[in-house]
């Protein structure tokens, strides 16, 4: 068991392997450092916004913990928690570049491993004290600690960033182990201080300080706990950062309120009877049948749409090179020329999601837009096929080879895709492929997959960070051996030698360009076969709240967000709070009645 | 007779040690453990898609990271061997900590025996205060009107889930008419409230949910009560009462009712289980902090410390509720006698 544990692989960073060893950073601060800044982006938020009201919001289950790090400090209430513990610098949502957070600015190092931060000497912690060097040096021991139970951190904090070191109260420097462009060394290294006058470390930290609040640099604090019930949140009332560039006219309710309502049908009334603000709508269940009646034909609700440009998860069937007759490259693409993925988005997905065209897609410029994911077509399937070998068809209609049926099981984890599944494989019959479906819990699908036991996989991995990772999908290293997430078990010279370049490129241009050509291999390889990605958020909102005119950003991944890099950009409107009270009262609609909004600014083609 | 019930008793701790020391095993084999857990959701997406900064995962643990992390959960020791200490710190009444919430288990249990308490209790009152006066009636009046059309309202609560009876009562009655709360125990300010207030609103928020406990419970003991009664009626002392000279109604007042109640009190003993009663869909669906959605939680999240002292409770309420039972048809049922010598 332990054995099988100890080998589960997350190889999010995978530059981690063969890696020279790093000079450390110097001790005095090197004189001739270029300092740089952001102040010449546009602001995102709205100079109307008005102060004040009580947000009132849900999640499903309550927190277990108000740590930020350690066991079962990853749930969906940690979302709030990371929001008000602001980084070094945060990136622009709509250009994407680094702007000033707790650090003002910024400094690359000449070994292309290092940078300097200059801290902001406003910055203060909720509980009046400054944020210091001290609290920035203490955050990398603290990440180390074996008592915070976070073994992960552990890692990525001794392999990623190897080193923080203090030159003065408000100047650091920060060694990281990875080579990439500066903008991304900003992002991997933006640490977030740690307050070391709050923190004893011990073997009882997680248990002592699981039920602590935490003193934190944002703009909210937790001011009650009710257990099982609901937390809320209290802006602070001098908060340092109110009339920083990109933090003013943000986050403007005085109180946000994150109740516990453990069913989402449940949560939907409180929404209907205006006991909750908003309401996501992503579920193609939710926005076509449940957000219907009169709180929207009176308009005083209204409906949004909104498309964004974010890391969309690898969704799609992954085919394992290493079982036959997934071996063959003619198969896989039949098989991709077999899977009708747009009846299923037309049908049980109700023309929501859209196709995924690659792997990687809301990666801006590394994004190979000009890749087209093969179609339906079913004369290709059978062309590719009788190429193969596989001409004969057996007296069901399944192709046949040497006395083989030409059968792929497909091991998913989800019952929610049953349906999407159930017309793939009736879909794939019609050119003689059988595709046997395999439902596993979670766990069991997964270690599964990572044993390299299954034929098609068919899962999804969560996109993150700034740019395309290849190395952990397609490398050889992650060939052939369990435990990787090379689970297509892609196995060719040519992308080895792309992916080193790749992961060695310092130059944004030259990665951008190494990453469409990899992105074009992957389709040539054929052994991913992308399925769909829903590229926008969708919500329900009564009319008190209000947004600025452009809505959101390219990087929103929810239009109301209290909180966050993004978030906070909505504000409560208690006049018109009252009216839409009165007219509900009176029975009298709310022009423009119904209201749907549908912004398409991020659209991507 | 007594030495029957200390045998009864004897037997609790070798039964008490089998069921334990089963589940106990079983959750040192079964799959998805919590640091699998932790792994896979920290790498699979979504339907949608996020800007987020991964620092809390990626990388590869290595050996001695998971023997900590297995330290941790108290996964490093054989069975028997932790088995063995779990039981020491039982019976010094000491359950452990929640793996998940990081505070004692003991403490987590009681801070909802007041909501199961509440919910079995009245259940449990309403049950008897309407099972047996409608069995005693429609064994009575059998065949008339009133008992079909009894039978059909008690059989449609059996037949629907208590999950369905309770979305439904909570779209209709606190979505749509908002005569009700839409859920919880009490209110946010029930802290703010007089004595009065308090009762009013923790009763304001119980109708609901208690209906959809109680609509299936009303078909076993009710027909139950009837059959008994049924036979009772055609019983030979019945027709000696009706010889000399009662009524129906007294005859079944003073000689059958008695004995139609022999077959409800062989469970009545294991009522004492409602001390850790609920139902985890009830009480999700009502939002409810109760001991049915802590257990299936802590078996969902492998939480195995709250797991194994639910089953501590629970298991030895059982088997006293079990002897209790055995008491309870003692004492309404001359005839029996446990542990004696066989009467014919």
């Amino acid at each position: 068991m332990s054995k099988i544990v100890a080998s589960l692989l997350l190889v999010l960073f995978a530059n981690l392997c063969a890696l020279p060893a790093q000079a450390g950073l110097p001790e005095a601060l090197p004189a001739d450092l270029q300092w740089q800044t952001n102040n010449e982006d546009p602001i995102f938020a709205s100079p109307d916004a008005k102060r004040g009201g009580r947000f009132r919001t849900f999640v499903t289950t309550f927190p277990l913990t108000l740590r930020l790090v350690g066991p079962d400090s990853n749930g969906s209430f940690a979302s709030f928690l990371r929001a008000n513990d602001l980084g070094l610098v945060g990136l622009h949502p709509n250009t994407l570049k680094p702007i000033p957070e707790l650090a003002t600015h910024w400094a690359f190092g000449d070994d292309g491993h290092s940078i300097f931060y200059r801290l902001d000497p406003d910055a203060r912690w909720s509980d009046g004290e400054p944020v210091t060097a001290d609290d920035y040096v203490f955050a990398l021991s603290f990440m180390r600690s074996k008592f915070i139970l976070a073994p992960w951190y552990n890692n990525y904090f001794s392999e990623v960033i190897t080193e923080v070191v203090k030159y003065d109260d408000h100047t650091i420097g920060i060694a990281g182990s990875v080579a990439k462009p500066a903008d991304e060394m900003l992002f991997d290294l933006s640490l977030s201080p740690v307050p070391e006058h709050f923190h004893i470390l011990d073997e009882n930290w997680v248990r002592d300080y699981n039920w602590r609040i935490e003193p934190n640099t944002g703009p909210y604090q937790i001011s009650e706990v009710r257990k099982g019930k609901y937390v809320e949140f209290t802006r602070k009332a001098d908060w340092w950062a109110n009339n920083k560039r990109y933090f003013q006219y943000r986050f403007n309710p005085e109180h946000i309120r994150v109740k516990v309502i453990r069913d989402i049908n449940v949560a939907y009334q409180y929404f209907r009877k205006g006991e909750l603000d908003n309401f996501p709508l992503l579920m193609p269940r939710f926005w076509h049948k449940k957000a219907q009646g009169e709180i929207y034909e009176q308009g005083y609700v209204a409906k949004i749409k909104f498309y964004n440009d974010v890391p969309q998860p690898i969704n799609g069937l992954f085919l394992n090179e290493d079982a036959p007759p997934l071996d063959d490259k003619r198969v896989r693409y039949a098989i991709a020329h077999a899977l009708n993925v747009q009846k299923v988005i037309d049908t049980v997905l109700r023309g929501d999601y859209e196709r995924m065209q690659t792997a990687n897609e809301g990666y801006g410029d590394y994004t190979n837009t000009h890749i087209r994911a093969r179609r339906f077509d079913l004369a290709k399937a059978d062309q590719y096929l009788t190429e193969a070998g596989w001409s004969e068809r057996g007296p069901d209609g399944i192709r046949v080879k040497d006395g083989q049926r030409l059968s792929i099981r497909v091991t998913y984890y989800s019952s929610g895709h049953n349906d999407r599944l159930v017309i793939l494989a009736q879909e794939a019959r019609k050119a003689g492929i059988e595709l046997a479906l395999n439902l596993l819990d979670g766990s069991t699908a997964f270690k599964q997959i990572l044993e390299n036991k299954h034929q098609a996989a068919w899962m999804a991995w969560s996109g993150a960070g700034l740019s395309p990772r290849y190395w952990e999908f397609y490398h050889s290293d992650n060939a052939h051996k369990p435990q990787t997430n090379n689970v297509t078990n892609t196995d060719n010279p040519q992308m080895d030698e792309k992916i080193m370049a790749y992961r060695t490129a310092t130059d944004k241009v030259t990665r951008v360009k190494l990453a469409h050509e990899l992105e074009q291999m992957v389709y040539e390889q054929g052994s991913y076969i992308p399925t769909f990605k829903v590229p926008y958020t969708r919500e329900a909102y009564w009319r008190w709240l209000k947004l600025p005119a452009f809505h959101g950003t390219r990087t929103s991944d929810q239009l109301f967000s209290p909180m966050g890099g993004s978030g906070g950009l909505f504000w409560i409107d208690e006049a018109a709070k009252r009216q839409i009270e009165d007219l509900k009262d009176k029975g009298q609609p709310l022009p423009p009645a119904p209201l749907l909004e549908i912004d398409e600014t991020w659209k991507l083609n | 007779m007594a030495a029957y019930f200390l045998r009864r008793f004897l037997l609790i701790a070798p039964t008490f040690i089998g069921i334990t020391l089963l589940v106990f095993a079983v959750t040192r084999v079964v799959p998805g453990g919590p640091i699998e857990r932790m792994m896979t959701q920290a790498q699979l997406g979504g339907e949608s898609g996020a800007m987020q900064k991964n620092q809390g995962s990626g990388g590869t643990l290595s050996e001695e990271q998971l023997k900590d992390l297995a330290a941790y959960y108290g996964f490093d020791k054989p069975v028997l061997t932790g088995y063995a200490e779990w039981l020491g710190k039982v019976l010094q009444f000491d359950l452990g900590h929640s793996t998940r919430y990081q505070d004692p288990v003991w403490d987590i249990i009681k801070e909802r025996f007041p909501v199961s308490l509440f919910f079995g209790i009245t259940t449990l009152i309403l049950t008897y205060a309407v099972c047996i006066p409608l069995g005693l009636l429609k064994g009575m009046y059998h065949g008339s009107r009133f008992d079909a059309w009894s039978s059909g309202v008690v059989f449609f609560g059996y037949a629907l889930p208590s999950y369905v009876i309770g979305i439904a009562a909570i779209s209709l009655f606190a979505g749509y008419w908002d005569w009700f709360p839409l859920g919880g125990f009490v209110s946010d300010d029930f802290d703010d409230l007089s004595y009065w207030g308090r009762v009013q609103d923790v009763f304001h928020h119980a109708v609901l949910p208690l209906i959809a406990y109680m609509a299936g419970s009303f078909a076993m003991t009710t027909f139950m009560m009837k059959n008994a009664l049924m036979d009772h009626q055609s019983a030979d002392y019945m027709r000696t009462a009706a010889a000399k000279g009662l009524s129906r109604h007294q005859a079944v007042r003073r000689h059958a009712t008695r004995n139609s109640l022999i077959p409800i009190a062989t469970s009545f003993g294991n009522n004492i289980s409602v001390l850790i009663g609920g139902s985890f869909l009830i009480e999700t669906i009502f939002n409810i902090d109760g001991i049915g959605l802590l257990g299936y939680e802590a078996i969902l999240e492998r939480d195995y410390p709250v797991v194994m002292g639910i089953l501590v409770i629970s298991s030895l309420l059982y088997m006293v509720g079990n002897i209790l039972s055995d008491l309870c048809v003692a004492l309404v049922d001359p005839r029996i006698r446990f542990g004696g010598p066989a009467t014919a």
